[in-house]
């Protein structure tokens, strides 16, 4: 799942909560009789929710209605974008590594990246299970998801990941800079504690 | 993922979906009413005849403001609200490599080490951002000497983890009754 999709998430969340909360607690406060702040009157319990006003306005300016049919294709269009947004993943399926476009394009598909650091990650003694992907956000960086055995040492462990897998997926993907984002899952041990 | 990111993208596709549908049926209604032809799904004379008659003070403008404010705190919240971590760092002596354990897998540790003490019954483990909940049931009689091997237990477990984080432990040890 996208980390950026899930800020956005909030984010429009928080909003329009404020906004219908504000929208609400204002409605409100008029329909108690707090419309009337500071001397100026808002409007009155009795008065209606849709002025006269306001609809006299709307007969005779048509041109209103377009501009808010407009808004509306706009708002569908928001939720489209949106709606399309929860799809998203930030799994790369494929990565450019053409150095110069005058030599060709080289791409690297990310399933065999994946698979070769995952193999490799399996080698490590103390190690279960292993997977790998590219992610693309925030940045390209490489993700590796390691289960270890009851009887391993995670220090050996993270320090073989860290040093020769890691070293080895920068190597053939020819950017020694490439981040990655270690996962230990240290496995459930059995046996027991004698009180 | 945690759960409040599943409620949020759950929350954010209904909203967008109603977005998308409201949006759609707003600008047909409209356009509609501007060509002078019948509605389509909503009766714009019936629902503006039905506005015009309604005060600040009507009972049904009053229920449907309550609703709009509980409505408006509930995303405000829901939205805010950040949940348990995925994962929590350890330390990296890399550079460009950072690690994590995943909560879950710090909760299914943790609570494997407290299950092997003996007298243990039952345990619940949930990790946080700065610390982390045991809560366990014994039956035995002596459920100070099961505390404190517990807590030392648990405090072992997340040393071996070597967080970047410390996670400030809570054992909570519960005696229950020894069915007879």
């Amino acid at each position: 799942m996208s980390p950026r999709v899930n800020r956005t998430n909030r984010t429009v969340l928080v909003v329009l909560g404020a906004l219908v909360l504000l929208a609400g607690a204002a409605g409100l406060a008029i329909s108690l009789g707090a419309g009337n702040a500071g001397g100026t009157t808002l409007a009155r319990p009795q008065d209606p929710v849709w002025p006269e006003q306001a609809g006299r306005y709307l007969s005779d300016n048509a041109w209103v209605w377009w501009v808010a049919a407009l808004v509306c294709l706009l708002l569908a269009f928001v939720g489209l974008r949106w709606l399309l947004a929860q799809l998203r993943t930030d799994r790369l399926t494929r990565m450019d590594l053409t150095g110069s476009p005058a030599d060709g394009l080289t791409t690297l598909h990310a399933g065999a990246l994946n698979d070769a650091v995952a193999d490799d990650a399996r080698a490590i003694a103390g190690v279960t299970g292993a997977a790998a992907h590219l992610s693309g956000e925030p940045n390209r960086h490489l993700v590796v998801s390691v289960d270890t055995a009851d009887t391993a040492d995670l220090a050996t462990v993270l320090r073989h990941l860290s040093t020769g897998v890691v070293d080895r997926a920068r190597a053939a993907v020819s950017d020694p800079a490439l981040p990655v984002r270690i996962q230990l899952r240290p496995a459930a041990r059995a046996g027991r504690i004698l009180t | 993922m945690n759960a409040a990111t599943v409620t949020n993208r759950v929350l954010a596709a209904l909203l967008a979906l109603a977005l998308l549908l409201g949006g759609l049926l707003g600008a047909v209604e409209i356009v509609l009413a501007q060509m002078g032809r019948e509605p389509w799904l909503v009766s714009h004379e019936s629902w503006a005849s039905w506005l015009d008659e309604q005060q600040w003070q009507s009972p049904t403008v009053r229920v449907i403001l309550a609703v709009m404010v509980i409505v408006g705190l509930l995303l405000l919240i829901t939205g805010a609200r950040r949940g348990r971590p995925t994962g929590i760092e350890a330390p990296s002596h890399s550079n460009g490599v950072s690690v994590e354990v995943p909560r879950r897998a710090v909760e299914r540790t943790v609570k494997d080490a407290a299950s092997r003490v003996d007298g243990v019954d039952q345990v619940a483990v949930a990790a946080g951002r700065r610390g982390i909940t045991v809560n366990a049931t014994t039956t035995t009689r002596f459920p100070d000497a099961v505390r404190e091997q517990l807590t030392r237990a648990v405090a072992d477990r997340l040393d071996a983890l070597d967080l970047a984080t410390t996670l400030t432990p809570t054992v909570n040890l519960t005696t229950a009754r020894t069915p007879r």
